[in-house]
């Protein structure tokens, strides 16, 4: 009795499931073990019991339910298990559920294969079901009601076609009336309800993440939907979370649709690509498996005063930030540990070089990462030398033969999602912007910038806030490398969260899930011994393999940028491979890397950040010793040093091709309230350098961060760039 | 040819009305096995009524190799599982009698006798409910619905030897509940 298989024998006995021997060894065992045979009667006792349960009836006759049902899913189009949930009696009784169909054909020996011996009969069998008198009487009933629904539907002319308000007459002359606004109207509908659904969809998966919107076309007039939702004029400026709300509603903007290409399409992880920030927060959860880090998490509405340009704007024409997908694709390595902060800004602005000072006043130094924003791929692509069409209202537009498709090559309108993205490339560099930009070389990123810095928390948190209080920044997003606590602490600036003291818990800020990381996830789906996964692990949270590493230090002479005649500083070099974020890309950009120019990790001498006081360096548990750079604190400069620092215009053409080189200011002494503040050369910190203000002899070291500052212009109707358009 | 099979053929010919045979020759057997296995007899009868209209359905993919009762069983078991995985948590027989008011009344033998009688039934029916989901499948086919381990088996694709296993522990756990209501001479 304490061998359990030895139950499992007594009660598959009471049943009569055993073989003769098994049986024969039972009643040997029932004849000398009294608790066996009280066993057995328990479960027969148990058995006569269930079995004398009363039946339980079915009140009504399902097989007319059961046949109305099937009915209407063999005469339905694209059938679902849902559609029976109603059933034809509509009392509410017919509620079915739905049900995987591959379970009814099974996968056992009555499974849905090909060898049968009853013998399907698919083809009769099905015609004959569907020719029954049944099946003709409710199609002639459906299409009887559905002619009687076309006689009595509104004149053509009401229906949403007005893109297409020009060619009208012709079309209503050479075609009959009932058909062509029918046709566009049903697809519009479908598309709007899709768009709905999958806005839905995506606001669910993440809050935050916006939808890709396409602008209306400038020089079209608007559709009278358009000038009815559009936004007033005069209205007041809205809340922070209607404003949210609004900005990314198709409400207002009724031609706006998403991209229908999602996650699953694009392949950038689980956000989708519907903007830029959904395409970095795909990439972020992709790389964390965490949620929550899409669109732009870290949006702070709270220094704008007033209502933002394109709703305070008498014409309606502004244009949104639209999706930008391809840089997601571009900046596919730039994913682990980066602080990416997001900002929309006024074309104008972002081509003034507004940021530029944003920077020099944060005492960050910086160059442009050419690799980010001057791909050659992205040059060379021939979209953005073919036709003057940016916007493309329609999405199927995109992927049909016409004018909006012709300009775009064969190639890249294979799909829906690809003519789409193809689209925004299209849309972000029209080549009038690109004349109205001057030429510049980085025409396709016209309005977008990407500027990457290594910078201290202070100098971060004197970046957002001075973002914060530009007027022509509309809207500033931090997105958090989750494991790096001092960049959560940076979301919670971002989100202008109050700052507690250190330590305490931050109220509002949810601490980042652990979560297994892919090393170790895929160390457990291949079986890899736990000390490669480690090793794995940190050999990704570096960036760069540890045999390489050393290859990777090797600092090439810098051709014309930073200082001339020095050398980069070590850490300089450091912070370099840090930007290549997984051994792949190491391996595939060596050779770029090689010519590319170092990453400045110090500050510039200048005004101390704002919030420097407030942010004191915490060490970051999971930051490896190697990622802490050497980064001198800062002092106050005089502001003249500043403006002298800084060029408003920008650099000048025939400068280097980083087109921001970091400007210098003099040593000048100034009240700093930060004791450990120092002001030191960039290259001061070169072991064999030995200036006076060399870093090392600053007691503290605060650690650097790599932050993506990404830079999207918004154009409105006023911006110089729509002015150059028109 | 059994009258199933007959059935079949004239309903793959284009002959709908006798499937409807087939779904009144099996939709009490089917609704009485389901609503054990959901607890619920909205539930079961929504579940009895799609697994009908899957089979309909998928009619020509039956190759008739096991009966059709176990086919359609297969169907609704399949059914059920999705429709328990929607609808958490399962209420019991017992608990949706407290809801609608509606009951199982045995009436035979006296007024007394039969209410103590379906109060009995009603507790059996709440043990049954509070079995896991697998075991009591296995317990409803075999005691509720008299099924062979094989045809168990079958219906629910797993191997036989799971099934006694299954069934063994069902029939244990449902011992230790109902232990004071079964007719068993105490030692």
């Amino acid at each position: 009795m304490t061998n359990p298989p030895e139950h499992e024998l007594l009660s598959a006995y009471l049943d009569g499931e055993l073989s003769a021997d098994d049986r024969v060894r039972v009643d040997q065992w029932l004849a000398t073990d009294a608790d066996a045979r009280r066993a057995v009667e328990e479960f027969r006792a148990l058995s006569a019991t269930l079995k004398n349960l009363p039946a339980v009836p079915l009140d009504e006759d399902l097989s007319q339910r059961v046949l109305q049902t099937a009915e209407q899913r063999l005469l339905a189009p694209s059938p679902s298990a849902d559609d029976g949930r109603q059933g034809p009696s509509g009392d509410g009784r017919g509620q079915s559920v739905a049900a995987p169909l591959e379970t009814a054909g099974g996968t056992g020996p009555n499974g849905p294969s090909t060898a049968t011996t009853g013998g399907p009969a698919p083809a009769s069998w099905r015609l004959g079901r569907l020719l029954s008198p049944r099946v003709l009487a409710y199609s002639g009933v459906a299409v009887t009601v559905a002619v009687l629904v076309l006689l009595a539907s509104p004149p053509p002319e009401e229906v949403a076609r007005a893109p297409e308000e020009p060619a009208a007459p012709a079309m209503e002359a050479d075609q009959p009336a009932v058909e062509v606004p029918l046709e566009i109207r049903g697809r519009v509908d479908d598309e709007t309800e899709q768009s709905a659904r999958l806005h839905e969809a995506q606001r669910g998966e993440a809050e935050q993440a916006a939808p890709l919107e396409v602008a209306e076309p400038m020089a079209s007039p608007p559709p009278p939907e358009a000038a009815v939702t559009a936004p007033p004029a005069d209205g007041p400026p809205p809340a922070v979370d209607s404003y949210h709300s609004d900005y990314y509603s198709d409400r207002d903007h009724p031609t706006a649709r998403p991209l229908p290409g999602s996650a699953g399409q694009s392949g950038y992880g689980t956000r989708g690509m519907h903007d830029f920030g959904g395409g970095m927060g795909g990439v972020g959860g992709m790389v964390y498996g965490l949620d929550g880090y899409g669109g732009y998490p870290g949006e702070s509405y709270g220094a704008r005063t007033g209502p933002p340009p394109w709703q305070a704007s008498a014409v309606p024409t502004a244009e949104r930030p639209t999706a930008e997908p391809v840089l997601a694709e571009e900046l596919g390595t730039v994913t682990r540990g980066v602080l990416v902060v997001y900002c929309d800004m006024d074309a104008g602005a972002l081509q003034g070089r507004v940021f530029d000072d944003i920077l020099v006043r944060s005492n960050i130094a910086w160059e442009a990462d050419e690799r980010l924003t001057r791909r050659p791929r992205r040059e060379e692509a021939p979209f953005f030398d073919e036709g003057d069409d940016e916007s493309v209202d329609d999405a199927s537009e995109a992927t049909e033969a016409g004018p909006a498709a012709d300009a775009v090559p064969e190639k890249e309108i294979d799909s829906e999602s690809e003519g789409l993205r193809a689209r925004d490339r299209h849309h972000i560099a029209s080549p009038a912007r690109r004349q109205a930009a001057g030429g510049r070389v980085s025409a396709p990123q016209e309005d977008l910038d990407l500027v990457y810095v290594e910078a201290t928390p202070a100098q971060i948190e004197g970046a957002l806030a001075a973002l914060n209080q530009r007027a022509e920044v509309y809207r500033v997003g931090v997105t958090p490398a989750p494991d790096i606590p001092e960049q959560r602490r940076l979301l919670a600036f971002g989100r202008s969260e109050p700052l507690a003291a250190e330590g305490d818990e931050r109220p509002g800020l949810t601490p980042a899930p652990p979560h297994p990381t892919r090393a170790l996830r895929e160390a457990e789906e291949t079986e890899v011994p736990a000390e490669d996964a480690a090793r794995a692990l940190a050999d990704r949270r570096l960036g760069i393999p540890l045999q390489e590493r050393s290859e990777a230090r090797i600092p090439p002479e810098p051709p014309s940028r930073g200082i001339p005649g020095r050398a980069p500083a070590k850490s300089t070099v450091v912070g370099r491979a840090q930007r290549v974020l997984t051994p792949a890309t190491v391996r595939e950009d060596r050779a770029a890397f090689a010519g590319s120019v170092p990453v400045e990790v110090r500050s510039l001498r200048g005004e101390a950040a704002p919030f420097a006081a407030a942010a004191a360096p915490s060490e970051g548990p999971s930051q490896p010793a190697e990622k802490r750079l050497p980064v001198p604190a800062t002092r106050a400069a005089p502001a003249e040093a500043l403006s002298e620092a800084v060029d408003p215009a920008g650099p000048s053409p025939d400068s280097s091709p980083a087109r921001r080189a970091a400007p210098r200011a003099e040593k000048a002494p100034a009240a700093d309230p930060q004791p450990e503040s120092e002001v030191t050369d960039p290259a001061d910190d070169r072991p064999e350098a030995g200036t006076p203000g060399d870093v090392q002899a600053a007691p503290e070291v605060a650690p650097a961060y790599r932050v993506l500052f990404v830079l999207r212009a918004v154009h409105t109707a006023t911006s110089p760039a729509e002015d150059a358009d028109e | 040819m059994n009258d199933d099979a007959e059935l079949i053929q004239e309903c793959l010919s284009g002959r709908s009305a006798a499937f409807g045979s087939l779904v009144q020759k099996y939709q009490d057997r089917l609704y009485n096995t389901i609503v054990h296995v959901s607890g619920s007899r909205d539930d079961a009868s929504d579940i009895v009524q799609e697994a009908f209209v899957q089979a309909f359905l998928k009619l020509e993919t039956f190759q008739q190799s096991s009966a059709f009762y176990t086919w359609l069983y297969r169907i609704a078991f399949n059914v059920a599982i999705t429709h328990h995985r929607r609808r958490r948590p399962l209420g019991s027989l017992d608990h949706l009698r407290e809801q609608s008011g509606q009951e199982v009344v045995d009436r035979s033998g006296g007024p007394v006798e039969a209410l103590e009688r379906t109060e009995r039934v009603g507790q059996i029916r709440e043990a049954i409910a509070a079995l896991g989901d697998e075991h009591r499948s296995v317990l409803v086919l075999r005691e509720i619905e008299g099924c062979c381990y094989e045809t168990i088996a079958d219906i629910l694709q797993i191997p036989v030897g799971t099934v006694r296993s299954r069934l063994h522990r069902a029939r244990a756990e449902l011992r230790e509940q109902l232990r004071e209501m079964l007719p068993i001479d105490k030692p």
